[in-house]
């Protein structure tokens, strides 16, 4: 029995009443000023919710044109003046309906009902929809009104109603409704007074309106057009822009030609804008420290400063440009909403993963980073394909795999073009890397999926939105975000790291004098590991690069920073060079390889211990891509010697 | 989910009166939802997202290959795949052309 409500209940062909006065249910609260304390924002997905509540807060919560961006609560302080203190707004994830099944969506209805643990029943809700398509939402809102809490509907993307001709007559449909209605453009900040407004009333009363039965969604479907069709709903024109791009990228022919050309251009751009700026920043850290160098007399702190810190987490931190113009590309493919057409391009491959379609959309944000994809993972209702996604999420390539992989294909693969102008060997070698990593997801799920996390296929139910210019701030706030993590990450662990290898690499102190590396403590660590990576064709100084990194993958090239500037022989080459001098092209190529497959990153560890709920998972994942980054590894060096 | 209509998986005396499951509509055109044979939890998922008995479907773009179809109901735009579609059955419009 199809439902727009929880309530199972038979189909009644009268309509009810829903209570006519907020005094009642918000009882002695009515008499404190200002009554409301926590304000709800609820809404279908990609209704532009978590836009309004950055604009309401001053907050930065990620927006992207696509549905289910927002995956979890989030709350903030109402800002601005208006005199209006103390207001706690909760962002939510969107909903179709309150009897959605997601993860995410029960997060949304746990907290409507106030049987969320740690968030009150909200005082209040704004209720976002989209104006362009208010026929079908209409219906949500006669699920959220018969929650009984006040509520402000805000009917979001007014500039886009008014341009594609549509009208509405907000004044109408709150007599329907018996409750305030807005017309508002998030994006543009117009008509939030009227947010301030309904904050500010402390007797919101309702009228009395007649709403559907709910259980009925053939009757709730014929009340949302009675609705609209009373309120002048004009529904604008068809978005002509969007029907036209997606005419060329859904085509049989230019749609998946396009999609190659999307990828293989952002790498090459990684490559070729991306490591201009690298050089140059290495370059800088270079100078620098040589400079810096003439003002520090004391040989052992000159060592600590420049050859630990400095080289080490200059040596991180040159591979921030490159990861910003990774984030830059896959902001546009984001915001402008090209990403829900490459998941339908994209399906036919995850249908024969066996997995869900909607999949796909974690799975691509794990190419920036598995920790934020494999909370995205909340949008798969079923239970096993979430786990199964979840556990390939980390073989997705992330951007901290971009530090090692770029300084292996600069050091070893020359600057080339396969077709000049268009393709080079450095950008084909890192695409090779990504495919690398797809295929062992699409493996693991395959094996994942015809045994222990077997399901009946499960529905690929996709919205796709209209497509919107990619704004400026929303992509320069992406990038400083981005920008801030990596750097505080380079100043925090890594500098914390690469300290305690400096010291470890300098110790002990004969006679007042620093330890030569190869006499260390560091030393003697990783020569008691080598026997062990001997075979992959890695030294003591990888094989310590390998344990430091179990932390983040970025830290290996902090590490081998470290531990080249502290060696003599190799104290005057760049990290490029010295990488060069310690491994054969066949060990190169069996480090990216390892670094293709091995979990090395200690927060995903953590949050797959958290989406799961339990370590079992964590602990099956870290073994498996572990053994399976040492075996590939192995065969690569092995095979390589024998051609 | 049951409805009044009963699906009629082929063909039919009069074009007019045809079932059609989803997936075979032809791009472009016009359709009326006549009933979804999927289970509860599948159908009432379509249902939230516009897919339910009365709706006017109309056939959009479509993946390469075919598979996943996007339909438009309204102003939205929703993809879904052929295996799914083929248990949803609908009714030429019969203002409409069948395809362009």
């Amino acid at each position: 029995m199809a439902s727009c409500h929880d309530t199972p209940a038979k189909i009644k062909p009268e309509k009810i009443v829903v209570s006519t006065s907020i005094s009642e249910l918000t009882g002695p609260r009515k008499h404190q000023s200002p009554v409301v304390r926590t304000v709800a924002l609820i809404g279908p997905p990609n209704s532009g919710k978590s836009t309004l509540f950055n604009r309401l807060t001053g907050m930065r919560q990620k927006v992207a044109n696509y549905p289910g961006v927002t995956v979890e609560q989030r709350a903030g302080k109402l800002s601005g003046g208006h005199g209006l203190k103390d207001i706690t707004l909760i962002d939510l994830p969107g909903i179709y309906g309150m009897n959605a099944q997601s993860e995410d969506a029960l997060v949304s209805i746990g907290v409507l009902k106030g049987e969320m643990e740690g968030t009150p029943l909200p005082d209040s809700v704004l209720l976002v929809l989209d104006a362009t398509n208010l026929g079908r939402h209409l219906v949500l809102a006669a699920q959220i009104l018969s929650l009984n809490l006040p509520t402000l509907i805000l009917l979001n993307m007014k500039d886009q109603l008014i341009e594609r001709g549509g009208s509405v007559d907000t004044f109408k449909l709150a007599q329907e409704l018996g409750t305030p209605v807005a017309l508002i453009s998030a994006a543009q900040a117009s008509g939030l007074d009227a947010v301030y407004r309904f904050l500010e009333e402390t007797s919101g009363k309702r009228q009395m309106v007649q709403l559907p039965v709910l259980q009925n969604p053939g009757l709730c479907r014929d009340w949302a057009v009675q609705v609209g069709r009373r309120s002048d709903y004009q529904a604008p024109a068809s978005p002509a822009w969007t029907r036209r791009i997606d005419k060329i990228v859904l085509h049989p022919v230019w749609g998946p030609a396009i999609f190659l050309a999307i990828v293989i251009g952002v790498f090459q751009v990684v490559f070729t804008l991306g490591q201009g700026f690298s050089d140059w920043f290495t370059d800088l850290i270079q100078r620098g420290g040589e400079y810096f160098a003439a003002f520090i007399h004391i040989p052992w702190l000159q060592s600590l400063l420049l050859d630990g810190v400095w080289k080490g987490v200059g040596s991180v931190l040159a591979f921030l440009p490159q990861i910003l113009v990774l984030f830059f590309f896959i902001g546009l493919l984001e915001d402008s909403g090209y990403l829900a057409r490459a998941a339908l391009i994209a399906d036919r491959t995850m249908a024969r993963l066996g997995l869900n379609g909607k999949a796909f959309i974690p799975l691509l944000s794990a190419y920036a980073c598995a920790v934020p994809a494999i909370m995205a993972t909340r949008t798969i209702e079923n239970k096993r394909d979430r786990l199964a996604t979840i556990l390939i999420a980390p073989f997705m390539t992330c951007s901290a795999r971009l530090p090692i992989y770029t300084l292996i294909i600069a050091a070893f693969i020359p600057n080339k073009a396969i077709i000049p102008h268009l393709i080079g060997l450095r950008a084909a070698a890192m695409i090779g890397l990504y495919i690398l990593g797809f295929a062992a997801a699409f493996v693991t799920a395959r094996l994942l999926k015809s045994s222990v996390l077997k399901t009946a296929k499960a529905p690929f139910v996709l919205e796709l939105p209209q497509y919107r210019w990619p704004t400026v701030q929303s992509i320069t706030m992406r990038l400083y975000d981005r920008a801030k993590v990596f750097v505080i990450r380079a100043g925090t662990i890594i500098l914390a790291v690469t300290v305690f290898l400096w010291a470890l690499a300098a110790l002990p102190v004969h006679g007042g004098v620093i330890s030569n590396i190869g006499a260390s403590w560091l030393a003697d660590v990783g020569r008691f590991f080598e026997p062990i990576i001997h075979p992959l064709g890695f030294n003591w100084k990888i094989g310590i690069g390998l344990l430091s990194s179990l932390v983040a993958r970025e830290v290996i090239v902090g590490t081998l920073g470290t531990l080249y500037g502290a060696d003599p022989a190799t104290h005057n080459l760049t990290l490029q060079a010295a990488v060069r001098g310690d491994l054969t092209p066949g060990a190169a190529f069996a480090l990216v390889v390892f670094f293709a497959f091995a979990m090395q990153c200690t927060s995903t560890l953590a949050v797959v211990k958290r989406e799961t709920n339990t370590w079992k998972w964590p602990i099956i994942q870290f073994a498996y891509m572990s053994g399976m980054a040492y075996f590939a590894a192995l065969a690569v060096n092995q095979l390589s010697r024998i051609l | 989910m049951t409805t009044a209509v009963q699906p009629v998986a082929s063909k039919s005396s009069d074009p007019g009166t045809a079932l059609l499951p989803l997936h075979k509509l032809a791009r472009g055109a016009s359709a009326v939802l006549i009933s979804i044979e999927l289970g509860d939890e599948e159908t009432d998922h379509l249902g939230l997202m516009g897919f339910f008995p009365g709706v006017g479907i109309t056939a959009a773009n479509k993946a390469p290959g075919g598979d996943p179809r996007v339909y438009r109901i309204d102003q939205s735009e929703i993809a879904l795949r052929n295996e799914t579609a083929r248990h949803i059955f609908v009714k030429l419009d019969e203002a409409e052309p069948v395809a362009k």
